[in-house]
Order: C-alpha cells, then sequence, then structure tokens
C-alpha cells in the first residue's frame, strides 16, 4: 500500500484517478490546483508517487516539479504532442499518461513505479492464506502451499490488479505471455485450481461477460 | 529585346535617317548653289567676250579689213588667250530661232563643263560666240565637302549613339528597379518599398505597386491571424473535448470491471451523465456560434425590461445558490439589438460576473443612453482578473479559473458568443477588471443610422 498524491483540476478525473487507486490499495491525497499542490508538497511532503495533470491553474505541472523533491512523479496530459511528452519527461518526471487512460495502464504505470522504488508490499493477506510476493510462496499458518509456477504467476497478477475484472484474454497475456501455448480454458483451469488450494471461492470471483476479479 | 533597346534603336534609326538626309540635300544645294555662282561668272565673261568681239569687228569693218582670215586670228588671238584659262573659245554660225544667249551644265564622269553661247549683236548676228569652261578645282571641293560631311555624320551619329545610350539607360533604370520588385512580390516579398520620387508615369505605377503590395500584405496577415485562431480554437476544442471524454471512458470502465459500491456506482454515473451534458452544451454553444456568425439580423428597438425578465429568469436559481443580489439601474427602456440576442449576451456576462462573485456579492447591470448608441455595463466586485488573462478571455474555451468554472457547467465559449453577437450589431465589447477587485464588461451598441 502507496500514499499516492492525485493534482487534478477536473474533479471528476480527480476522483476517478482515486478511486481506481483505492481499489489497488493505494491511500489518496486530492489536489485540485496549482496553489493547493505547492502547500501540500511543502507541507507534508512524503509521498511514494505523484500523479499530476500539466494544465492546472495557477501553477503548471512543470513548474511544480522544483517542490517535489525526488518524489516518483507520473504526468497526467490530455495534450499528446511529442513536446510535451519530452518537456514532462526531462523534468524529471518518471512517466507520462495521455487521457483518456486505461484503467490498466494506470495501474501497471503505478506498479511499475513503486516496483522501481521498493514501495510496493511484499506480500499479502487472502482470507487465512498469507501470499510473499518477494519470496512467491504461499502459506497458511505454518504450513506452506505448494503452487505451480503458472498457478503463482496468475495469482501475481490477480493480486497486482485486485479489485479489477481481468478478461481470460487478458490474463493469458499478463501471466504467462503471448508466447504461452495455451487457450483461454486454460485460465479457467488454474483459477479452478487456486480457489481450491487456497480456499479463495468467495474471494476470486467471476464476473459476468468480463473475467475473473480478485476481491480484497 | 527589352524596350529601352527596342526605344533606342527606333530613335537611332530615325535620327541617323534624318541627320543623313539632311547632310545629303545640304551638301547639294551647295555644289547646286557653287555651280550656278560659276555659271553667273561664265555668262558675265561670255557677255564681255562678245562685247569685245562685236568691238572689233566694227573697228574692223570701219577700216575695210572684215575678211575671214582677219576675223579668224582675232577669235584665234581670244582663243589663245583663253586656253591658258582652261577655257575654250570658238566663233560659231549662229543658229536661229533661238534667244541670243544660253547656257548649260554638262557632266561628263568626273568632269564639269559650263557652255554658254551668245548670238552677236546686229550686224553680226550670223555669229554667235561660244565659251566652254570646265571646272577643274571644283571636283576636288566637291569630294573635300564630301568628305567632310560623311566624317561629321560618323561623328555625330557616334556621338548619338552614345548620349542617346546613357539617356535610355537613365530613363528605364526605374522601370527595371519596379520590374525587379515586382518580380519580389510575385515571389511572396511584400516587404518592398519602391519610393520612387517624380510625378511621371513609373512613379505612379511605383506608388500602385506599393500600394498593392501593402494591400496583400495587409490581407495575409489577416489571414495568418485568422488561421492561428482557427488553429488555436481547434487545440482548445480537442483538449476540451478530451477531458469529459476521459471522465466518461473511466467511469464507464470503472463500472464495467471494477468492484465498486453501491454508492459508487451511482456516483460514476452521474459523473457520465453530467459530463455528456457538458458535451452535448458544447456542441450547442459551437453550432449557435456558427449560425449567430452566419445569421444577418438587423438590430431593432427592444424594450430592455422585457429582456432584464428573461434573464432574470435564467438566473434565478445561481442567484439563489450564490446568494448574490443583481441590481438593475436602466436610464431608459429601450435599446438597440434582438430581444433574444440580448437575452443571450446578458445571460452570459451575467452569468460569468456571478461566477466571479463571493458569496453574499452584488452584480450591477447598467444600461445609459449616449449620444450615438447605448452603453451598457455588467459591474461585479469579485475575483477580477489580471491583465494576462484579460487578454486571453476572448478566445474560445479560455478559462480563467479552469476547475471551477467547469463545476458551474460553463462549456468556455460563453464570451465568444456574446463577441459575436455585439459584433454583429456593429457594437464594440470591451473589459476592465483588478485582481480581487471586481470586473466592469462593457458593451457599447450604436443605434443605426436611419434610412
Amino acid at each position: 500500500m502507496a500514499h499516492i498524491l492525485i493534482v487534478e483540476d477536473e474533479e471528476a478525473i480527480n476522483r476517478l484517478i482515486k478511486q481506481n487507486l483505492r481499489l489497488a490499495g493505494h491511500e489518496c491525497t486530492q489536489v485540485f490546483d496549482g496553489l493547493e499542490a505547492k502547500k501540500v508538497l511543502e507541507e507534508l511532503g512524503t509521498f511514494d508517487l505523484i500523479i499530476m495533470d500539466v494544465m492546472l491553474p495557477h501553477i503548471d505541472g512543470f513548474t511544480l516539479m522544483q517542490y517535489v523533491k525526488g518524489i516518483p512523479v507520473i504526468f497526467l496530459t490530455a495534450k499528446s504532442q511529442l513536446e510535451d511528452k519530452i518537456t514532462g519527461l526531462t523534468s524529471g518526471a518518471w512517466d507520462y499518461l495521455t487521457k483518456p487512460f486505461e484503467m490498466l495502464e494506470l495501474i501497471a504505470r503505478i506498479n511499475l513505479v513503486l516496483q522501481k522504488t521498493q514501495k510496493e508490499s511484499k506480500g499479502i493477506w487472502l482470507n487465512d492464506v498469507y501470499v510473499n510476493l518477494e519470496a512467491r510462496t504461499v502459506s497458511r499458518g505454518e504450513e506452506e502451499i505448494e503452487l505451480a509456477k503458472q498457478e503463482f504467476d496468475l495469482l501475481e497478477i490477480l493480486i497486482r490488479n485486485r479489485n479489477i475484472a481481468l478478461s481470460r484474454e487478458k490474463l493469458l497475456d499478463l501471466a504467462w505471455g503471448y508466447d504461452y501455448m495455451g487457450d483461454t480454458r486454460t485460465v479457467d483451469v488454474h483459477i479452478t485450481k487456486l480457489r481450491k488450494k487456497l480456499n479463495l471461492e468467495q474471494y476470486i470471483k467471476t464476473v459476468y461477460k468480463t473475467g475473473y476479479r480478485l476481491e480484497i | 529585346m527589352k524596350v529601352w533597346q527596342k526605344v533606342y534603336l527606333a530613335t537611332l534609326a530615325v535620327f541617323l535617317l534624318m541627320l543623313n538626309v539632311g547632310l545629303i540635300l545640304g551638301s547639294n544645294y551647295i555644289f547646286e548653289h557653287n555651280v550656278s555662282v560659276e555659271r553667273q561668272q561664265c555668262e558675265r565673261e561670255c557677255y564681255f567676250l562678245q562685247q569685245n568681239l562685236e568691238h572689233d569687228f566694227s573697228f574692223l569693218e570701219a577700216n575695210g579689213r572684215m575678211q575671214i582670215g582677219v576675223v579668224q586670228r582675232v577669235v584665234d588671238n581670244y582663243h589663245n588667250y583663253y586656253q591658258s584659262q582652261d577655257i575654250f573659245i570658238e566663233l560659231r554660225e549662229a543658229v536661229a530661232d533661238k534667244s541670243n544667249t544660253r547656257s548649260m551644265v554638262i557632266r561628263g564622269g568626273k568632269q564639269i563643263f559650263i557652255q554658254v553661247e551668245r548670238t552677236l549683236a546686229q550686224p553680226y548676228g550670223d555669229y554667235s560666240v561660244f565659251y566652254q569652261k570646265e571646272l577643274v578645282d571644283f571636283e576636288q571641293t566637291w569630294a573635300k565637302l564630301q568628305s567632310t560631311f560623311v566624317l561629321i555624320s560618323v561623328s555625330l551619329s557616334l556621338l548619338l549613339c552614345v548620349l542617346l545610350f546613357f539617356m535610355m539607360q537613365r530613363i528605364f533604370k526605374p522601370l527595371e528597379r519596379l520590374n525587379h520588385s515586382v518580380a519580389e512580390i510575385s515571389r511572396g516579398n511584400y516587404e518592398q518599398n519602391l519610393s520612387y520620387k517624380g510625378e511621371d508615369e513609373i512613379a505612379e505605377l511605383a506608388g500602385n505597386i506599393d500600394t498593392m503590395a501593402g494591400t496583400i500584405r495587409e490581407q495575409i496577415q489577416k489571414l495568418e491571424e485568422e488561421n492561428q485562431k482557427k488553429q488555436q480554437l481547434m487545440d482548445n476544442l480537442a483538449h476540451e473535448l478530451r477531458t469529459p471524454l476521459t471522465s466518461i471512458y473511466g467511469y464507464a470502465q470503472l463500472l464495467q470491471v471494477g468492484r465498486v459500491s453501491e454508492e459508487e456506482t451511482y456516483e460514476g454515473l452521474e459523473y457520465i451523465m453530467k459530463e455528456s451534458k457538458r458535451l452535448n452544451k458544447m456542441s450547442e454553444e459551437m453550432l449557435s456560434m456558427r449560425l449567430l456568425e452566419r445569421s444577418t439580423v438587423a438590430p431593432i428597438k427592444v424594450n430592455i425590461n422585457t429582456v432584464a425578465e428573461h434573464v432574470r429568469r435564467i438566473l434565478s436559481d445561481v442567484l439563489e445558490k450564490k446568494k448574490v443580489k443583481l441590481v438593475e439601474t436602466f436610464e431608459v427602456t429601450e435599446c438597440m439589438g434582438d430581444e433574444e440576442g440580448l437575452i443571450i449576451v446578458f445571460r452570459n456576462l451575467l452569468e460569468n460576473a456571478i461566477r466571479a462573485s463571493k458569496e453574499g456579492d452584488r452584480v450591477e447591470w447598467l444600461l445609459e443612453r449616449k449620444e450615438n448608441g447605448y452603453l451598457f455595463q455588467v459591474k461585479d466586485y469579485g475575483i477580477g482578473m489580471e491583465q494576462a488573462e484579460l487578454e486571453k478571455v476572448m478566445d474560445a474555451f479560455y478559462r480563467v479559473d479552469k476547475g471551477r468554472s467547469r463545476n458551474e457547467g460553463g462549456a468556455g465559449l460563453g464570451l465568444s458568443i456574446v463577441d459575436t453577437l455585439v459584433k454583429k450589431w456593429n457594437g464594440r465589447l470591451w473589459i476592465e477588471s483588478e485582481k480581487n477587485k471586481g470586473t466592469i464588461v462593457y458593451v457599447e451598441l450604436p443605434i443605426p443610422p436611419q434610412e
């Protein structure tokens, strides 16, 4: 779980990001203009990540970079012009996203940054089962539960995208890559195995016409 | 061939022709004159000779020695005397039916002879004296004269060639410069200043070309400005569309795949509907702006109280929510425009004013009658604007305070629409503002000239 600052003047988008991040298990602070962002950064300044719009009232995103002091920043921009991207990246930002953005992309980029800065949680409790993402082990109490590599890969993707429904194709792609020889039924088979082995029937939900979602 | 070359050659040809014809005619006249002077001389001499002979004959007759041989000797005497002067003398039998003096000029090859024949007076009328003189030096003089004339002709011609050349160069130089400038203009370089002084056609042409280049320059600048404005509008539009679309797409995706509570679902759907409405409003406003730009409604007399009543009704919710007091001060009851348009104008201006106001503030709406029109003021005591913002405020989609204005439902086209309408009525709109003190929007509508 990370503490993330959202700087976005559009209320609807700010709230949308917050909800997405909340689903992924992060804590958020919302600010709506440049002045407010500057104030928050100067007073608190202890965020794991900042998601920031470029066009902001009063002080723009690029200018705000001088108050950031080493916190990773992902820029959000409505302009997809190359010029903006270059300015964004040379100003010290870690990444950028153009509006409109995909939810999965947002989560993936945030996870990537958190992984790099090692702010990502190393393990997670699912009911009575503890999943250690670093050691790639799963245990219930003292007892370790044996998971095949493919099963753990799938579990990891579900955890990283918790509370978001992923289609079978997406799971196949994210867990095992495009090269993996198998069809979407392989996903079903492994989901069934995970549910059984870890006793996660209540946690791994089948979402109508969409796919599977790990709910925590 | 260039014009100056044509003029040069034509002038040169005509001048040379005239010069040479003149010289030839002149030299001929001199020649003829000299010949006739010579001829008169000969005639006089012949007359003198005739007198002498008549005198001699009468002397011989008086002495009774009027015989052929003696006469012949006398004539021979004369003959010999004159021969030394290249003059040939002969006594001939007179030809009847002829005047007593005949003279002629004979030209044979290079030689010129003058012949005079005079019949002697009675009683010696059967005889005539024949006098022939060869003009020896004459040919030489003539040749000399001719070569002098040729020399004059050639040197004058050369002088003319050179003088005329420089004159033409000078006269046609501005034309060449003009040509160069026009070529530059045709290449797209409109910064030409010909500034040719004078009052001839070339100066006139230069002046006209200057004016033309100026007009083209202005037009192109205008086009560029308009193009830039349009580009700006497109950029703004793209940005403005992107924002609601991001929300709509984002919430729809969240609702589809995310694990959301009932409350969050409701909230997400609310956002989707609100942003869709915003898109709709934007498209409506843009459409109405296009329509306004095209429509041509002549301004008529409108009762301002009717307009105010409408506007008040539209704004009543906003006024109440923000607890802003709207104060109307109308000096007159009528103004120019059209009712619907005026409602749009003041609804937008007042909306902006209310938006800028703090809770409990006052917004004033004034109308004054001026000498040649009506002056409206919409005055608020709200947040105001800085100079930099003031300059951009008329651009479509520009917002002084992005977040708030969007939350209150503006699409960013209000002032653009107002400006379009005011311009339609030949009016003027300007804004005075001071940060944190307030803003005054002035709308001046002229009374159209009576027909």
